[in-house]
């Protein structure tokens, strides 16, 4: 028998109708329908409000202790760095908004991939340096708690300090890496129906993103070279 | 489009809806979950909807383009025929069409997201203009993949109907 004959015998049953009772339609008006992008955005979110309590840290900091030129500098500098990764956060946030646009199902699963590209090269670095200035600002308020003076000098001078800044970094990093990659792995496949011009597209979009995530690494690598600038200078003068 | 016309148009083509959600998922759970995000997303771009385009494309593109967000989310991949599966068959049996039924859909969960797409398309009889409309593909490579996805789908057909004869099922 043709498949397309056995398909066309089929018919909606009393349990399917079901689906359609006074209930089941009321229910999805008050529904919230979580899409793939769901987790992206909550940790998007997530990031901004880490960013804010480190920022808050850091200026709590500067004013319970001793207001030295040195901690207004780098309080400055991690604020305004965290400020404008905060905004990276947000670019990020309406751009997984607008993935919502009802589109073809080839040019949805496209512009999926374009953002999870976007997102794992952006949001990777931004995301996990964090978690290195949350380090820094915790062991500031552990010294000041500890030893009722502040630590900030003392901190940046001792090499330890630095291994758990670049651990509090990579691990992050790392972790998070393995699972973007697997995610969007898994997406290729799923867009990836044998058609050439789909597939050039994808190689496209992956050259375009990784340019675009050059810019992020060199405002991160700016933002960090400043710092250790400031730092270095302070501590040879 | 106020409740009211939503209601009857889900009504009218509440059939299309459920084949998009049966074709995708064989858990009657996931069917039923899929069919009201399908429905909270049709209403809340209801307002998206232009004219010009047909109804069942419009719901069509929202529905399949759900599944497939689902489908991911789920982490479904590739399936074979699990025990689950073989069990829904035996006591489908009992009825030749449920059988011949259940065992292509089964057929059907073994393909890819969007080959499932293409496939559900075609045997809705749907024109392969407006499939090329709801895929993103041109009309030719609809033509190309739908003859290849057939033949795999035959394959599989056949897969579950002999995996059932030797299980005695």
């Amino acid at each position: 028998m043709e498949l397309e004959q056995i398909w066309n015998r089929q018919l909606v049953s009393d349990k399917e109708n079901d689906w359609l009772s006074r209930e089941a339609l009321g229910a999805f008006r008050t529904r919230y329908a979580a899409g793939v992008m769901r987790p992206k955005h909550r940790l998007l979110v997530f990031d901004i409000i880490y960013k804010a309590i480190v920022v808050l840290g850091q200026v709590v900091l500067l004013f319970i202790g001793e207001i030295s030129l040195f901690k207004a500098g780098i309080t400055i500098l991690i604020s305004g760095g965290m400020a404008l990764l905060m905004v990276q956060d947000f670019r990020l946030k309406s751009a997984i908004q607008s993935l919502d646009t009802p589109r073809d199902l080839i040019s949805t699963l496209k512009e999926q991939y374009r953002f999870l590209q976007r997102f794992y090269r952006e949001f990777l670095p931004i995301g996990s340096i964090t978690h290195s200035f949350m380090v820094l600002v915790g062991f500031q308020f552990y010294y000041f708690f500890k030893y009722q003076e502040d630590g900030l000098v003392l901190l940046l001078q001792d090499p330890v300090t630095y291994v758990f800044l670049i651990l509090a970094f990579v691990v992050p990093f790392v972790v998070n890496k393995m699972t973007y990659t697997a995610e969007l792995k898994e997406l290729e496949q799923i867009i990836d129906i044998g058609l050439d011009e789909v597939s050039s597209e994808i190689d496209l979009i992956r050259i375009k993103e990784k340019n675009r995530a050059r810019r992020i690494l060199f405002v991160l690598l700016a933002l960090a070279g400043l710092l250790a600038l400031f730092v270095i200078l302070f501590l040879i003068t | 489009m106020n409740e009211a016309d939503f209601d009857k148009l889900v009504r009218e083509h509440h059939g299309l809806i459920w084949k998009v959600c049966k074709t995708f998922f064989r858990n009657e759970e996931d069917q039923k979950d899929l069919f009201q995000d399908i429905l909270y997303k049709l209403w809340k771009g209801k307002d998206s909807f232009q004219q010009q385009s047909k109804v069942s494309t419009w719901i069509y593109r929202i529905g399949l383009n759900q599944a497939i967000d689902k489908t991911r989310m789920k982490k479904k991949g590739l399936v074979s025929l699990s025990e689950a599966n073989a069990l829904d068959l035996a006591t489908a049996k009992t009825r030749q069409t449920e059988y011949d039924i259940e065992a292509l859909y089964q057929a059907i969960d073994q393909l890819k997201p969007l080959e499932k797409a293409l496939i559900l398309l075609y045997l809705e009889q749907e024109t392969y203009r407006d499939i090329a409309e709801v895929i993103g593909i041109s009309e030719k490579n609809v033509s190309v993949k739908l003859v290849r996805i057939k033949e795999k789908l035959k394959g599989y057909y056949l897969n579950v109907i002999k995996h059932l004869e030797q299980h005695g099922t």
